[in-house]
């Protein structure tokens, strides 16, 4: 009930920002842009219709509109993790994008690294990977020591193709491999990652 | 106090021995904007611009302010003629009004500020109130930033192995906080090379409303590089002197065309392109000039626009004019940027040249209509290339014919037409302001130069 009042105090209409998504499909960046200029009361209204949405398509459609958007938002973050482990592959993959343009803790990297790592689906762990490059925008330096820390942790999975998103990862951060190679031999990838190991250390020690 | 840091500036000036590429103590007249220059990009509601109530040395220096919020960044960006080798010195002044504010300076290269090789070498940046080195892809902490206090900055950027010394002075002592030698660059990769510089607020985050001043910047370097002289406010060469330099390398290649960057070879700029495997394949095949070996290379190389370039050269050289021209066409997505891809079409047609130029065009051919404008071109036809680009309704060709036949006036309108089309388009602005020079308008060169380039002012 509190919800509901705190949600008509709002200087923006629900119907207002129904009205700037509609129709969904055809929500690119130039009306994210206008939806953006209400500030961030539009928030609360998108998660409330994010959470009243049956529709799978139309869930994907307003994550999309959370990334694109960039703003932090708990309530947003939470109403996306119901959702992060779906297996309708469009809104999962813009739930694993969306969640860290809204959240900026460490728990939302836990789970992105978790899937990056186990999960049975390759092209769900591949986009993790890119959500884990891409999109922790929020984190502060701190928080990113966590971030390297399960990535490079990564590196000593056995699947080839996690390694091989791992040192993506790193690259996209960092700008290096450190020599790494996914499909080296295990004492080469092991002399790379003390490497990494080191490195993320001294990172750690200079914050 | 100030006599003590002219010292010092004078002594960092002193041990730049070699050339200096860039010298702005923004006091004299040097603040036109251009490529071998600087920008200025003023962008929401920030702000960059001169000063004389805050200088380091001289009557004025740069502000910039940065405000949050507003969706993007105001930023000083220098140009300088890319080194890949030996040893660059970068010295700046620096006083932050609101050091708990985001900025960033950076040195960088072709890949921009990226990190990346040939991205940011040399990276300083302000956290909650601390300047920061990001160095090994890390940020490290240096110290605590006063407000309104000058800071003196001196990097000796060491590019084969990638290092660099870091030294930074505090207006009123001798001492350095700062005095750091051997540094990996920004990403621990020997041999990135440089040719920008950087003075922003937040990036990415918009989330700055630093306020700081920049004064006395200097960039030089332990060899002597020869700068030719400004030709244009802000420009070593005219914009439209590309295709002129172009077209005389293209002559002097009787084999394959000529490779004019890194790009050619799907290579990044900054690597030593002697030192390519596929460079050396490519030479080795333009030694044979077999259209089918080019093929095949350009197939397993496809980020290597030069194998279809000479692969189409080698169609041309062995008469096989049909084949050649359907694979113009064909690689007309890949290629139709290229200022080369105009005039191979042009040598094609040499043999046709005379009978296209004393009679009549094959204007009626839309196929044939680009690669006839090409060979007029070549021939020297321009004014014929002018009105045929006309009647097939391509302004800025017809514009570019013009200029190229010594009329910058003729083409004026014919660029005009074509950034009313597209509005905000590159080359038509840039040329534009080279008419304007070679018409002796300073006023409207300046005001299209600065289109894309931005303005300092007061």
């Amino acid at each position: 009930m509190f919800a509901t009042i705190a949600l008509f105090l709002l200087a923006v209409t629900e119907q207002q920002v129904r009205t700037a998504i509609t129709p969904l499909d055809k929500v690119g960046y130039e009306e994210v842009q206008r939806l953006k200029a209400f500030g961030p009361d539009i928030l609360p209204h998108l998660v409330q219709i994010y959470t009243r949405s049956s529709s799978e398509e139309d869930r994907a459609a307003i994550a999309r509109i959370f990334y694109t958007i960039g703003w932090k938002s708990p309530e947003a973050r939470a109403v996306l993790l119901k959702d992060v482990h779906t297996q309708n592959q469009n809104l999962r993959l813009h739930v694993q994008w969306a969640l860290g343009r809204v959240s900026d803790d460490t728990e939302v990297v836990d789970i992105l690294a978790n899937i990056m790592i186990n999960d049975p689906n390759a092209l769900f762990r591949d986009k993790a990977a890119c959500a884990l490059a891409y999109d922790q925008i929020h984190l502060t330096e701190k928080q990113k020591v966590r971030l390297y820390a399960k990535v490079i942790d990564a590196l000593s999975d056995p699947k080839q193709q996690v390694r091989a998103i791992a040192i993506q990862v790193l690259q996209i951060h960092t700008g290096q491999t450190k020599g790494f190679d996914a499909d080296g031999s295990i004492e080469d990838r092991g002399r790379s990652i003390n490497r990494w190991k080191t490195w993320v250390a001294e990172y750690a020690k200079n914050l | 106090m100030r006599r003590i840091f002219s010292a010092l500036l004078l002594l960092c000036a002193g041990e730049i021995s070699g050339a200096t590429l860039v010298k702005y103590s923004f006091d004299d007249e040097l603040t036109d904007t251009g490529p071998d220059t600087f920008a200025v990009f003023q962008n929401a509601k920030g702000h960059v611009r001169l000063v004389s109530s805050i200088r380091y040395s001289g009557y004025r220096s740069i502000e910039l302010r940065d405000v949050a919020g507003d969706g993007d960044f105001p930023e000083l960006q220098g140009y300088f003629p890319e080194r890949k080798s030996g040893e660059l010195f970068f010295h700046f002044a620096m006083l932050v009004v609101n050091p708990d504010q985001t900025l960033n300076i950076a040195l960088a290269g072709p890949s921009h500020f990226t990190l990346s090789k040939d991205g940011i070498a040399f990276w300083l940046k302000t956290t909650n109130g601390v300047l920061h080195q990001v160095s090994d892809s890390m940020p490290k902490r240096l110290f605590r930033v006063d407000p309104f206090v000058w800071y003196l900055v001196d990097v000796r950027y060491d590019i084969p192995h990638g290092t660099y010394d870091l030294t930074i002075h505090r207006e009123g002592t001798e001492a350095p906080l700062v005095a750091l030698k051997d540094q990996p660059n920004a990403v621990n990769t020997p041999e990135s090379s440089v040719d920008k510089f950087s003075f922003v607020g937040s990036v990415y985050e918009d989330d700055s409303n630093v306020t700081f001043y920049v004064d006395d910047v200097i960039i030089g370097t332990d060899e002597k590089v020869i700068l030719g002289p400004f030709v244009a406010p802000g420009r070593r060469k005219l914009f439209i002197d590309r295709w002129r330099e172009a077209k005389q390398l293209m002559m002097k290649s009787p084999g394959c065309p000529p490779a004019l960057s890194l790009a050619d070879f799907g290579l990044k700029p900054g690597e030593d392109l002697e030192q390519q495997p596929i460079v050396k394949e490519w030479r080795s095949a333009c030694a044979r000039m077999d259209a089918k070996e080019f093929a095949s290379l350009a197939r397993e190389r496809p980020n290597a626009p030069i194998f279809a370039m000479s692969e189409l050269m080698a169609l041309i050289r062995g008469n096989d004019h049909d084949a050649a021209m359907k694979r113009w066409y064909e690689l007309e997505p890949l290629l139709k940027n290229d200022v080369r891809y105009g005039m191979i079409a042009a040598i094609a047609d040499l043999d046709l040249a005379e009978e296209w130029l004393e009679r009549k065009a094959p204007a009626n051919d839309p196929d044939l209509a680009e690669q006839y404008y090409f060979l007029l071109l070549w021939k020297g036809a321009f004014s014929r290339a002018a009105r045929f680009a006309e009647k097939q309704g391509w302004p800025e060709r017809a514009g570019d014919a013009l200029f190229l036949s010594g009329a910058p006036s003729q083409a004026r309108p014919l660029y005009e037409e074509a950034l009313r089309r597209e509005p905000n388009s590159y080359w038509p602005t840039v040329k534009l302001s080279d008419v304007f020079h070679l018409l002796g308008d300073s006023a409207n060169e300046k005001v299209y130069r600065q289109r894309m380039y931005g303005r300092l002012e007061e």
